[in-house]
């Protein structure tokens, strides 16, 4: 009875350890902190909470490639490779290297430009424009 | 219209090219009524002119410092504070990046505090001096109060947006319009001596060296 009760709980094991595996490696947690201290050393603002689900909703149309981006080998142009999506600080280092811009500079580039201009067409419910709209002390 | 947006983009422009094209017209506009006078160019002296700003950019370096110690210290403060703050604040790095791809340094976070409240502290300072010391009380005018209580407004708010004190997004809109208020005032008020403060001291230096052959206050 001991034995079939532990080797249960072990397969168990095995079963959900997998199961939550195989969710995180088909898409992103819901909400998540962008904080890279392992880049930025200490941070000099507050980190930022980040929702990966309502970007994903609200960029539908414009596809995943907004953010998710990848140089393409025989052009050099930044495309979008289904499968094949990192996390920007895997190419996007603390300082411009090779024409690819920092890291900061980067989140900056897609998080405020994209925000201003969605405010500039009109969208007034777009995301953060300001510093603190994002890096919140609280 | 977002109000941020408003301030940041467009009123950003007016303000900087106002500034900009008033700094040029006020120096041109100096330098062509210097030549009605026929006096003032012969006077010019390279020598005395460049001696009289040194003396004036060094700390203590002109007898009306070493007479007020206290006020030379905080004014070199306010000053050094004024012109650095606004440059290499991290915040402003990041702003001057996004407008115009241009990267530079930023100033740590704790300095950049300690002279913000430098030079908010200098502000109230002059707005107390200007308002008790009796010699200067006799020649100060509202323009000589309310221009200090705009760079006070414009570096307050700023301290306080930058510590999230109080309502963000207000300050931050309020800190940015008065910097483009301080911004277009410089050509066209005495914040003015920004632009004309070199010519200023090199002419009485030259009018001191050369003309009266003295030394220079």
């Amino acid at each position: 009875m001991r034995i079939k009760v532990l080797t249960l709980t072990i397969v168990l094991g095995f079963v959900s350890a997998g199961a939550v595996g195989w969710r995180a490696s088909m898409a992103q947690e819901a909400d998540y902190i962008l904080a890279h201290a392992d880049v930025f050393g200490k941070l000099r603002r507050p980190q930022v909470g980040f929702s990966h689900e309502s970007h994903a909703k609200s960029l539908e149309k414009r596809g995943c490639g907004v953010c998710h981006h990848t140089p393409d080998d025989a052009t050099g142009r930044l495309v979008y490779v289904e499968g094949e999506e990192t996390g920007c600080k895997e190419c996007h280092e603390f300082q411009e290297e090779a024409g690819i811009p920092a890291l900061r500079e980067a989140f900056h580039g897609n998080c405020t430009t994209c925000h201003r201009n969605q405010i500039k067409s009109g969208n007034l419910e777009s995301g953060p424009t300001t510093c603190g709209g994002c890096h919140r002390r609280s | 219209m977002d109000i941020y947006e408003l301030v940041r983009g467009p009123f950003a422009w007016v303000a900087l090219i106002l500034f900009i094209v008033g700094s040029l017209y006020r120096i041109a506009a100096m330098l062509i009524s210097g030549k009605k006078e026929p006096s003032l160019y012969p006077a010019t002296s390279l020598k005395d002119g460049l001696r009289s700003i040194l003396h004036g950019l060094m700390p203590f370096g002109s007898t009306y410092m070493r007479r007020q110690p206290l006020f030379t210290v905080v004014t070199i403060g306010f000053h050094l504070g004024v012109i650095i703050l606004p440059l290499f604040l991290l915040a402003h790095t990041v702003l001057w990046y996004e407008s115009w791809q241009i990267l530079w340094w930023s100033l740590p976070d704790l300095l950049a505090d300690i002279v913000a409240v430098w030079v908010m502290l200098a502000c109230v300072y002059f707005l107390v001096r200007r308002s008790t010391v009796p010699e200067v009380k006799q020649v100060t005018r509202p323009t000589d109060i309310l221009l200090p209580a705009i760079v006070l407004l414009t570096f307050l708010t700023g301290f306080l947006a930058y510590h999230q004190w109080g309502p963000y997004r207000p300050m931050l809109i309020l800190h940015i319009l008065a910097g483009e208020i301080l911004l277009v005032t410089i050509p066209f008020s005495k914040l003015g001596h920004m632009l004309f403060i070199m010519f200023s001291r090199a002419y009485m230096g030259a009018e001191f060296g050369k003309v009266l052959k003295a030394r220079e206050w």
